[in-house]
């Protein structure tokens, strides 16, 4: 394995493939993310965007392709011929390393707040259980949640839970943060604070991959615009020019369609 | 007929041992039938297709025949391959085996009642399958598993009278025995009735504080 130069990008996707029977969700795709960069990610549902963050920690490793973050590859060096143990214990340190915030949130609803943040950083990370309470706490101040560490997650409203979603996500200490519509379940009224936690986020320096329909929020706080479709990257830029002047016919129509419903 | 329930003060030490007996094959079986249940519900939603369909024919075989039959099979036909166990080790294994089988429908449910995004959420947090089963899926079994589980927990202690069967001296039989003897069938037997009642309020008690921990802890559906 080997330590990331300076230059290196901190997520380097190499063209990944992934199939669903006989539906191509990835096809070809090739990315890289510098360290701080924020890279949102739009495009239809079903256009693979989704697909491509859980092919970067490998909840569903891809078909084909490679994926490296922060200089090391997912699944260990192949040349090594690590057994199918080994490469699963590869992973698992390879996923602490990436963040991720679903959709649904996806808390632990029988643990406590305090409980959802510091089970993994004590299991995973091997850190007592006073250190990782200590950051845990740390976190919810930074979510705007310190009151909240004794309450349960369905005591929670949905942007609080996301709140809590994503400073568990913190608690593991990643390179990178990976989204996965982190507002798309939220009733309109909860999303900006959510969204405020992933801009403070994003300042602070944090390395970040965001699939979003929020286009305020991506021209404002990404610095790249990654427009997908049929498993591919059609377009790929500065926000700003993306949204006022697309150069791909499908983003075009895309832009349009989103315009139209008044997202 | 006056009832006359004095005859207890003579009786007690026959009652309290078979109490004692099905006490101890109550708790033998659910620990060992517990695990195995878990272990039966993880294996039939394993990946290998014989190992699936292997488990759903046992299962098939062994909640479908009488328990009092395997009994028979633990404690008369094995002896005759070889296999010779005292009467109580051979009605904890016979149990044991059918409720591994009950325990594994429980289990198998209340583990599908648990969202795929929580298995998801706990692999990108780098946890392993094992701990993710023992500390982030089993738990959430609860609420759906808790009440049919009790439900069989409630079986099993009643169903420890059929060890009478195969010569094991638990309650039932305890109290036979003695009614035999003292001509007082019915002070004996509402007395033991009253035993089992009280056991089976603590399976109860049981649920009622299993009910109470998950009420808090409820899983939240998306909307």
């Amino acid at each position: 394995m080997t330590t990331a130069s300076t230059g290196d990008p901190m997520v380097r996707a190499v063209d990944l493939h992934k199939r669903f029977g006989p539906v191509t969700a990835l096809d070809g795709v090739s990315l890289d993310v510098a360290a701080g960069e924020v890279v949102a990610i739009i495009g239809a549902s079903g256009s693979g965007k989704s697909t491509l963050l859980s092919c970067l920690n490998h909840l569903s490793p891809p078909d084909k392709g490679e994926v490296w973050v922060g200089g090391k590859r997912a699944g260990g060096d192949p040349a090594a011929r690590l057994s199918r143990r080994a490469v699963e214990a590869d992973l698992r340190r390879f996923r602490a390393d990436i963040g991720m915030v679903f959709q649904h949130f996806n808390l632990f609803p029988h643990f406590s707040v305090l409980q959802n943040l510091i089970e993994a950083p004590m299991a995973v990370r091997g850190r007592s259980r006073a250190e990782a309470t200590e950051h845990a706490r740390a976190l919810l101040a930074q979510v705007g949640l310190a009151d909240k560490e004794k309450a349960f997650p369905a005591e929670l409203s949905g942007g609080q839970q996301q709140r809590v979603a994503i400073a568990r996500a913190l608690a593991m200490k990643p390179a990178v943060m990976l989204f996965d519509e982190p507002t798309s379940a939220l009733d309109p009224e909860l999303v900006d604070e959510v969204l405020r936690v992933m801009r403070d986020l994003a300042r602070q320096g944090m390395t970040m991959l965001v699939v979003t329909h929020e286009m305020s929020f991506a021209e404002d706080v990404a610095d790249r615009l990654v427009f997908f479709d049929r498993g591919r990257i059609v377009e790929s830029g500065p926000p700003r020019e993306i949204l006022r002047t697309p150069q791909h016919e499908r983003t075009r129509s895309f832009l349009q369609r989103l315009l139209r419903r008044g997202a | 007929m006056k009832l006359d329930f004095s005859i207890l003060t003579v009786v007690w030490p026959a009652l309290l041992n078979g109490t004692l007996v099905t006490i101890a094959l109550t708790l033998s079986v659910l620990a060992i039938a517990t695990p195995l249940g878990i272990l039966v519900a993880l294996g039939r939603g394993a990946r290998s297709s014989a190992l699936r369909s292997g488990l759903a024919a046992a299962s098939w075989v062994f909640r479908g025949v009488p328990p009092l039959l395997i009994l028979f099979f633990a404690f008369f036909a094995l002896p005759v391959v070889g296999v010779k166990l005292p009467p109580l080790p051979s009605a904890i294994i016979a149990m044991s085996a059918y409720m591994a089988f009950y325990f594994g429908e429980v289990f198998r449910s209340g583990l599908l009642s648990v969202p795929a995004g929580q298995w998801r959420a706990a692999e990108a947090l780098g946890l392993s399958p094992v701990h993710t089963l023992l500390r982030i899926v089993l738990p959430q079994t609860l609420p759906a598993a808790l009440p049919p589980y009790i439900s069989h927990a409630t079986e099993v202690l009643k169903g420890t009278a059929l060890a009478a069967a195969v010569a094991v001296p638990e309650l039932t039989s305890a109290a036979k025995q003695v009614f035999v003897v003292t001509y007082r069938p019915f002070e004996i037997l509402i007395a033991a009735a009253a035993i089992y009642a009280v056991l089976d309020s603590a399976l109860l008690l049981l649920q009622w504080r299993g009910e109470r921990w998950a009420a808090r802890r409820r899983a939240v559906r998306p909307r």
